[in-house]
């Protein structure tokens, strides 16, 4: 709201003045000569007061009663009047209700409360049910939070409608047996995308690609499996059989990627090669313990034939070696354990 | 996070490529076993489709700022030298922080990333009095069209006898002929769209003995050579020395191209046009070639021969199947109406000048109907630098012949999407529209429609203009609309129209608006657009300080009245009246802090309406006050009926009547 300053007006009386003079009974121009009252004291010196305080109104409580409405506030014109008055009204004001919500606002931007028509307010105030949060216009928390004023469902829908002529049909088939997905599309690639304010676009961390590959898929021998094992080393996960290759070692994206699909066509080359030393691998070199070729194995075989009454069969020394094989390739438990005494027990025909 | 900076990062995790690498993966390890299910070949689409197909989805926005300018109340610019400031202030920002980047790049090292991006590392041009006098930084320079760079160095490698071959002799003669020996003009500059759009070169002339004139003499004539020098010399005027070159050339046998023979043909009178294209004997003419034989038609003085020409141009031009291009048009409509006779009308308006000009115009329009029904659903191309102007010359067709419909079909053509040839920004297309804004708003009989088309033109596309305003108000005379109305004074305001002639047009508009016909919300604005102009026209007047004189605009008594009756309009009776005591105190209007101006006088009616609206209210004081006002300027006679009215309207005592009748006894019969 805009206020009108007081106009100054020399003490002369006007045509109204004088009607005002002559129902009053008083002159303004008389009233206004008020002679000091001086006071002497009985020496004939002046009487002086003692200075406890100015007599003039300090700053602080001009400004008190100004903002309380009691003092005029005197304004003046200042220099910048041009600039004042080329600030436009909000657009917000103007704008029809049923206008394009997606023309005003088509991407992503901070909040401008001069182009949202929406009285939104923001931040906290002690006494909320007193005084409402503050208003729109000039609040910075309003501008600190992401907003999604150009994601509306509306523009969410047109960019939808505007990129499907771009878009083929998913795969009708994936669709009706999703385990195809896992037997069919055995690798995955992750990266990540990152947005932010600064000079540049660019961020390095949006280069690294992590690659993941259903090692079954890749229908390897047993040694193949073993040497790629080898050559994968943590980067294998045996429980899942997931391969997982992580490349950052280039500028870009696309380079990295470029290298995940090099380094996984190297390592499958590379594992189904077969070379001359490899036959000389021996029980030691294994992964992991045999039991075709333990000790424990050939102490079973010589006492079925020096005993040969007994009831051990191939069968159940097969049965105990998967038994065994676990239990020598993983870590001990005390379930285990107890499995294992159990098997050997009833292998050996001993009761407990 | 990074170097302690704030950053704002949306992480998102994206699985991607499980059908497109699916392919890779089939064929890989599985080639053997048929795939089990059908990805579709993707759509084929060019690497920014989808960027189009989104963008697509957007539409204008008509309470927007143009693009370039920052959305807030603020910096949204009204007028067109608004914009102009504004627009210039960035670029030059710009470009003042890019010259700072090149003559200090390390303080401005922003590149962080690898590989380096060459933007972060601008490096100042080379200084051809410092660098090597080689033939490759010649030809460097040639490429970055540096043209006095080049003439200096060029200059350099002849003092100290280095050689040149012929190939880079012929390079820099192209060049320095193109250019006329100086640097490129601003139309050219293809980085500083301001400069490029806002910038004026002067009218060059040739520069004889220069660069280009050593050259020509240096390298061996041929037909190329020759060639380009008479073009270059009918680009620049030189006419008669081109002519000479010409007529040397082809009596030696030789002959030249195309672009020679346009440069000559532009240059000509229309009858040596015509003598000149009859030398075109094995060389076809281009589109080019029309043009600039439109251009010497045009200086044809009588209208019916100029007309004659035209057709005759363009008869050819269609025997030939050369299709005309905006360009074409743009020469036809740009002469066919007579500067002389518009001038002749401007100053004295007789019969037979009108009579002409309106003949002039209405041919105009018919050829300019014609056009339209050419161009219509074709797509439109750009053809040469000054094609975009067409619209604009166009539109000025239809202005001056008030044919609304031709400038509605001219407006859809532009807008349409066939239409690949835009005006420049802020300054033809600013123009374009603001014709044809102007000429809506005074044939348009719709208030409301004029109110919508008001506000998705203003300031977006046309800037607040005084003559812009004044049709507004013209129309608003006729029929009140209290919305249009409000934003005009609104854009006036913001305009800086407050302080010239359009303010007293501003209150005279809101004196004539009916207070009574407003709703409840109508009325506070009316309230606070009353409020605000009153109070910043004080403000102007209270400059007195000796320093912000220049800012100061005093009030005119006039002013003061018609303030004074706006304000007991709103019901502000107090400040209308401490106003009105400022008419009466001769300190205001003298000395060096007056601030109301010492002649004139408040406006009758005025003054009339404010005493009528005093006695209404029953306040003699406020009655008192006008007939004192009144009094300045009118004789006992007219104030005596008044004074009379004051006594039957308000309770007066004996003696206050005594005082109102001696005042007006003591007034001049």
């Amino acid at each position: 709201m805009h206020r009108i300053s007081s106009i100054s007006l020399r003490q002369k009386s006007t045509l109204a003045d004088k009607l005002r003079a002559a129902v009053t009974g008083s002159d303004k121009s008389k009233q206004a000569v008020l002679g000091s009252l001086t006071v002497k004291d009985d020496g004939g010196e002046d009487f002086r007061e003692l200075y406890t305080m100015p007599k003039r109104k300090l700053r602080g409580q001009l400004q008190l009663e100004q903002a309380t409405g009691r003092a005029e506030v005197k304004q003046r014109s200042r220099m910048d009047i041009n600039d004042r008055l080329a600030v436009r009204q909000p657009r917000s004001e103007e704008m029809n209700p049923d206008q394009e919500w997606s023309n005003v606002w088509p991407a992503a931007r901070s909040f401008a409360s001069s182009v949202v028509p929406l009285p939104v307010r923001m931040g906290t105030r002690p006494n909320v049910d007193k005084r409402a949060p503050f208003k729109k216009e000039g609040n910075l928390e309003l501008v600190k939070i992401p907003n999604f004023l150009h994601l509306t469902p509306a523009a969410i829908e047109k960019h939808c409608n505007a990129i499907k002529k771009f878009c083929t049909p998913f795969p009708p088939e994936l669709l009706a047996d999703s385990s195809l997905q896992q037997s069919e599309l055995p690798i995955t690639v992750q990266y990540n995308t990152y947005i932010h304010q600064g000079t540049n676009i660019r961020d390095i961390r949006s280069r690294v690609i992590t690659m993941t590959i259903d090692v079954n898929s890749l229908k390897l021998s047993e040694s193949s499996y073993n040497k790629l094992v080898r050559l994968a080393k943590d980067r294998y996960d045996e429980k899942s059989g997931l391969l997982t290759i992580i490349t950052d070692r280039c500028h870009t994206r696309k380079q990295n990627l470029e290298y995940a699909y090099y380094l996984l066509t190297v390592l499958f080359h590379e594992s189904n090669k077969l070379e001359s030393w490899e036959n000389l691998e021996e029980r030691a070199d294994n992964l992991k313990v045999n039991f075709e070729t333990s000790q424990v194995r050939q102490k079973l075989v010589d006492l079925i034939e020096t005993s040969p009454n007994s009831q051990i069969t191939q069968e159940k020394i097969d049965e105990f070696g998967k038994m065994w094989k676990t239990y020598r390739n993983s870590e001990e438990t005390v379930e285990s354990t107890r499995e294992y005494s159990r098997q050997i027990k009833s292998l050996l025909g001993i009761r407990a | 996070m990074e170097n302690g900076r704030k950053r704002r990062i949306l992480q998102s995790k994206v699985m991607i490529g499980r059908l497109g690498l699916s392919r890779a993966a089939v064929r890989g390890f599985a080639s053997a076993e048929p795939a089990k299910f059908t990805v579709q070949p993707a759509i084929e689409r060019a690497p920014t489709d989808l960027l189009k197909a989104l963008s697509e989805t957007v539409g204008t926005d008509p309470t927007a700022p143009h693009f370039a300018f920052i959305d807030d109340p603020a910096t949204i610019p009204s007028t067109a030298s608004a914009k102009r400031t504004y627009f210039m202030a960035k670029e030059l920002g710009k470009r003042a922080a890019r010259e700072l980047a090149a003559e200090w790049p390390t303080l401005f090292a922003f590149d962080r990333d690898q590989p380096r991006l060459p933007v972060f590392r601008p490096e100042n041009l080379p200084d051809p009095l410092q660098i090597e006098p080689t033939e490759k930084n010649l030809l460097r320079m040639i490429e970055s069209r540096e043209v006095e760079d080049c003439c200096l160095l060029y200059e350099r490698m002849r003092s100290e006898n280095i050689d040149v071959s012929q190939k880079t002799q012929l390079e820099l003669f192209k060049l320095v002929a193109y250019y006329n020996s100086s640097n490129i003009p601003f139309a050219e500059w293809v980085e500083w769209v301001g400069m490029r759009n806002f910038g004026q070169n002067d009218k060059a002339e040739w520069k004889a003995a220069g660069v280009a004139d050593l050259l020509f003499e240096t390298i061996p004539r041929n037909d190329e050579t020759v060639s380009i020098m008479i073009a270059a010399l009918s680009k620049f005027g030189e006419n008669s020395k081109a002519k000479a070159l010409f007529k040397e050339h082809t009596e030696a046998g030789g002959k030249v191209h195309i672009e020679a023979y346009n440069g000559l043909i532009a240059n000509s009178d229309f009858k040596s046009a015509l003598d000149i294209l009859k030398d075109l004997k094995t060389i076809k003419p281009n589109v080019s070639t029309f043009s600039a034989l439109l251009e010497s038609a045009s200086r044809i003085g009588k209208f019916e021969d100029r007309i004659n020409a035209f057709t005759r141009i363009i008869g050819e031009m269609q025997a030939l199947k050369i299709e005309p291009t905006l360009t074409t048009y743009y020469y036809i409509l740009k002469n066919i109406i007579d500067s002389k006779t518009q001038k002749l009308l401007n100053e004295a308006k007789n019969d037979e000048s009108e009579k002409k000009y309106h003949n002039q115009i209405v041919v105009s329009i018919s050829w300019l109907s014609e056009i339209l029904d050419k161009i219509e659903n074709k797509q439109l191309e750009v053809s040469s630098n000054n094609c975009n102007v067409f619209f604009a010359e166009a539109m000025g067709v239809a202005y001056r012949g008030a044919n609304l419909e031709i400038s509605q079909r001219l407006l859809k053509i532009y807008e349409s999407s066939n239409n690949n040839v835009k005006m420049p920004a802020f300054t033809t297309e600013s123009l374009f529209y603001n014709r044809y804004l102007q000429l809506f708003i005074e044939q348009s009989t719709s208030i409301e429609q004029i109110y919508q088309k008001y506000k998705d033109f203003v300031p977006r596309l046309v800037g607040v203009s005084n003559s812009l305003s004044g049709s507004v108000y013209r129309k608003l005379s006729k029929e009140a609309h209290w919305p249009l109305l409000r934003r005009v004074i609104q854009d006036g305001i913001s305009a800086g129209q407050m302080t010239t002639a359009m303010g007293e047009e501003m209150r005279k508009q809101l004196i004539e608006v009916q207070y009574h016909t407003l709703s409840v919300n109508e009325r506070d604005e009316f309230n606070q657009l009353v409020q605000k102009l009153v109070s910043t026209w004080i403000e102007f007047s209270k400059f007195t300080e000796e320093y912000a004189k220049r800012l100061q605009r005093k009030l005119s008594p006039s002013q003061i009245s018609e303030c004074a009756l706006l304000l007991t309009r709103i019901g502000e009776y107090q400040k209308a009246f401490e106003l009105l005591e400022l008419l009466l105190d001769e300190e205001a209007s003298h000395g060096e802090e007056s601030t109301v101006l010492a002649h004139g006088y408040a406006r009758p009616h005025v003054m009339s309406a404010l005493f009528e609206d005093s006695l209404r209210r029953k306040d003699s004081y406020a009655a008192a006050l006008c007939l004192q006002i009144m009094s300045l300027h009118s004789n006992r006679n007219k104030l005596e009926p008044l004074a009379n009215r004051i006594f039957e309207k308000c309770s007066l005592t004996e003696s206050q009547q005594k005082i109102i009748q001696s005042f007006i006894r003591l007034r001049p019969q």
